[in-house]
């Protein structure tokens, strides 16, 4: 009897991860897999030709502009997280702590940039910070020297990916702030922490799992940028990423493109095991039982 | 209301509050109260969820400011000061380990935030440790312990640095019973070695009345009566109280008359003899509680005492609940109404529908103006 039910509950367990698995194969597995196969072909005048080489990945390794690109883009990621986690963690904390029953509708609102597609919305920062935008118009009204430091630079890049990003950070710190108990803090205080001590003993290491999957989300994207740097960036801010998407557009090089790709899953992957690493479950709080 | 509380040297006393008063919104969960607990004592505050004893605890630890009043430990104003600064030791209901922490680094929480040297840290973890029997469990994370472990490594925590007074926040009441009743005796036992004081909040009263020296009843934001346990017991000084402490049967209803001090109450078709609340005239509405066990049971017909310090009534026991140490027997008298009699003697010597006497001496009860509505 325990058998046939055992059965049943694994034929309904599969049932209910089939689609989701398969979507996965489909649209991201194979993807991937057709990548790295790809990378190690050629390409002829828009042509892929399958014959196996590893010449994409020594042209990558040793034209120094690739390495400057991956280097440019990556320092950008790192620059753009941390600066996401020092501002997305006092408002995840407000919203947390002192959102009450308006929790769910601020956390909204940081979605509200998502209604619009980030052509427009990358745009609207160009409006803003470009020689002609809000700022430097105002400035040079009053015959002030305009910022040049926003005006197509890595900076600009970086503003906008903080802007882009900052709400995935936010939200992944404030689902982490769901579940811990902000009675903990009351105990530290009781125990002779003052509250900034507090916050380094308790709540930073407890919240530091809900932390890492935010910076992760943020580095991620921000690492593969290309749009972004397209439009803020100017001339010289040309990314891996945008370098990346003109050899599947203008220069037709599926191939040396797949290898760009690669070399980009691999550089994400190897911080995303490194954030991994910093985990440590039985510090986090994380008991693995039902809270 | 003010209280008149027993004399205690100034000196003496570890806590003082003086007109502690705290609002939320247009409740007010703490109103006006005065307090001195004084150096080796147990006290508890006891009373109804809701009734402010957890927030007049808060208030003392400094989580919650009050509206008005002030707070002293040992003389020192300590009103304004934040939690981390009035060296003072809680203990939560749900325990609150930090669970990324192992039961070592719990414990020695305090004294880290103190700045304690580590060879201090070491001596004092090791007192503790033993203290409340913790040896082994040290390297341990929260979650891999059960709820007595917890709770125990939760007073380690609270009484590591040597606090002025200890308070506890209901901390048995997520324990089983079997548990809480060992923990009631263990906790009791560590307070005297201690010799601090011990602040106890609960809505239990076998645990207040098991544990305490003096108990506190409070009722929204009140203190009804503060005295001795035993004082708290057998002479309650409101109908609150009367009817929070202990198991009794409440009998209400109109004074017909009064002789000597003795009061007739008309209940249920019976008259039962009652002592006088002061300011009751005839015709007024009373309420009388009587303890359960303060009642005895005799087989119909036997002689009873004869006087007018005793009321004597007749009925039919309807059911026994047998509870080991003692029998609680159902009776039913007048026009119906059941009484509740709890008998220590387990020979059973009523069973269902027997004939019985209910006896006792009305000043083991005692009687209130019942209030209107």
């Amino acid at each position: 009897m325990t058998g046939k039910r055992r059965l049943k509950e694994h034929t309904r367990f599969l049932l209910m991860a089939l689609p989701g698995a398969l979507f996965i194969f489909v649209f991201l597995l194979l993807p991937i897999l057709s990548i790295i196969v790809f990378s190690f072909w050629r390409t002829e005048v828009y042509e892929l030709y399958a014959d196996w080489n590893l010449d994409n990945y020594r042209v990558l390794l040793t034209e120094p502009t690739y390495m400057i690109f991956l280097w440019r883009s990556f320092t950008t990621a790192v620059v753009v997280a941390f600066t996401c986690l020092v501002f997305g963690w006092p408002i995840a904390y407000f919203i947390a702590r002192y959102g009450g029953r308006y929790r769910l509708l601020m956390i909204l609102a940081l979605a509200a940039p998502f209604f619009t597609g980030i052509i427009l919305r990358v745009s609207a920062l160009q409006g803003i910070m470009g020689p002609v935008g809000a700022f430097n118009m105002v400035l040079m009204t009053f015959g002030m020297q305009p910022i040049e430091i926003i005006m197509f630079s890595r900076v600009a890049t970086g503003i906008g990916l903080v802007y882009l990003y900052m709400p995935f950070m936010v939200t992944a710190i404030y689902l982490s702030l769901l579940n811990f108990d902000f009675e903990l803090l009351e105990v530290a205080k009781i125990n002779g922490a003052r509250p900034w001590r507090a916050f380094i003993e308790i709540t930073w290491p407890l919240n530091w799992m809900g932390t890492a999957i935010g910076l992760i989300l943020v580095f991620v994207p921000s690492m593969a940028a290309s749009v972004t740097p397209i439009f803020l960036g100017g001339p010289n801010g040309a990314s891996f990423g945008s370098v990346l998407g003109k050899q599947f557009g203008e220069t037709g090089t599926w191939a040396f493109g797949s290898a760009m790709g690669v070399i980009l899953f691999a550089v994400s992957s190897l911080v995303i095991y490194l954030v991994w690493l910093s985990v440590d479950l039985q510090r986090s709080g994380f008991t693995g039982k039902e809270a | 209301m003010i209280l008149r509380l027993q004399s205690s040297d100034m000196s003496e006393s570890v806590l003082r509050i003086e007109g502690v008063t705290k609002r939320f919104g247009s409740v007010t969960a703490v109103d006006a109260l005065s307090l001195e607990i004084a150096q080796r004592e147990f006290f508890a505050l006891l009373g109804p969820s809701g009734s402010g004893k957890t927030t007049l605890l808060r208030i003392v630890a400094g989580l919650e400011a009050p509206d008005a009043g002030s707070v002293f430990i040992n003389g020192t104003d300590v009103t304004e000061l934040p939690p981390y600064s009035r060296n003072i030791g809680m203990v939560f209901q749900n325990f609150l380990l930090f669970p990324h922490k192992r039961v070592g680094e719990n414990i020695v929480f305090p004294l880290r935030m103190h700045n304690v040297a580590q060879a201090k840290q070491k001596e004092r973890l090791g007192w503790v440790v033993e203290l409340l029997h913790l040896e082994g469990l040290e390297d341990r994370y929260p979650h891999q312990l059960s709820g007595g472990q917890q709770q125990r490594v939760a007073l380690a925590r609270g009484l590591i640095s040597n606090p002025a007074l200890l308070l506890l926040d209901e901390p048995l009441a997520n324990l089983d019973r079997e548990l809480r009743k060992e923990m009631e005796v263990e906790v009791r036992r560590y307070q005297l070695e201690l010799g601090i004081p011990f602040i106890y909040v609960t809505h239990n009263q076998e645990e207040a009345l098991t544990m305490s020296d003096r108990i506190a009843v409070m009722n929204s934001g009140r203190f009804e009566q503060v005295a001795e346990k035993h004082e708290v017991y057998t002479h309650p000084n409101s109908r609150f109280v009367a009817g929070f402490v202990g198991h009794s049967n409440r009998m209400r209803g109109a004074l017909e008359s009064i002789a000597d001090g003795v009061g007739s109450l008309a209940w249920n078709g019976m008259s039962i003899r009652v002592p006088v609340p002061p300011g009751a005239g005839a015709g007024q509405s009373v309420e009388y509680f009587i303890k359960c066990e303060k009642m005895q049971l005799a087989g119909a017909g036997t002689a009873a005492p004869e006087g007018a310090f005793y009321n004597v009534i007749e009925g039919v026991v309807r059911d026994v609940i047998f509870k080991g140490a003692a029998a609680d027997y159902l009776v039913t008298v007048g026009n119906g109404v059941e009484l509740s009699v709890s008998d220590a003697g387990t020979d059973l010597s009523f069973a269902a529908s027997d004939p019985v006497r209910l006896v006792w001496s009305i000043e083991a009860g005692s009687c209130y103006l019942a209030e209107d509505g």
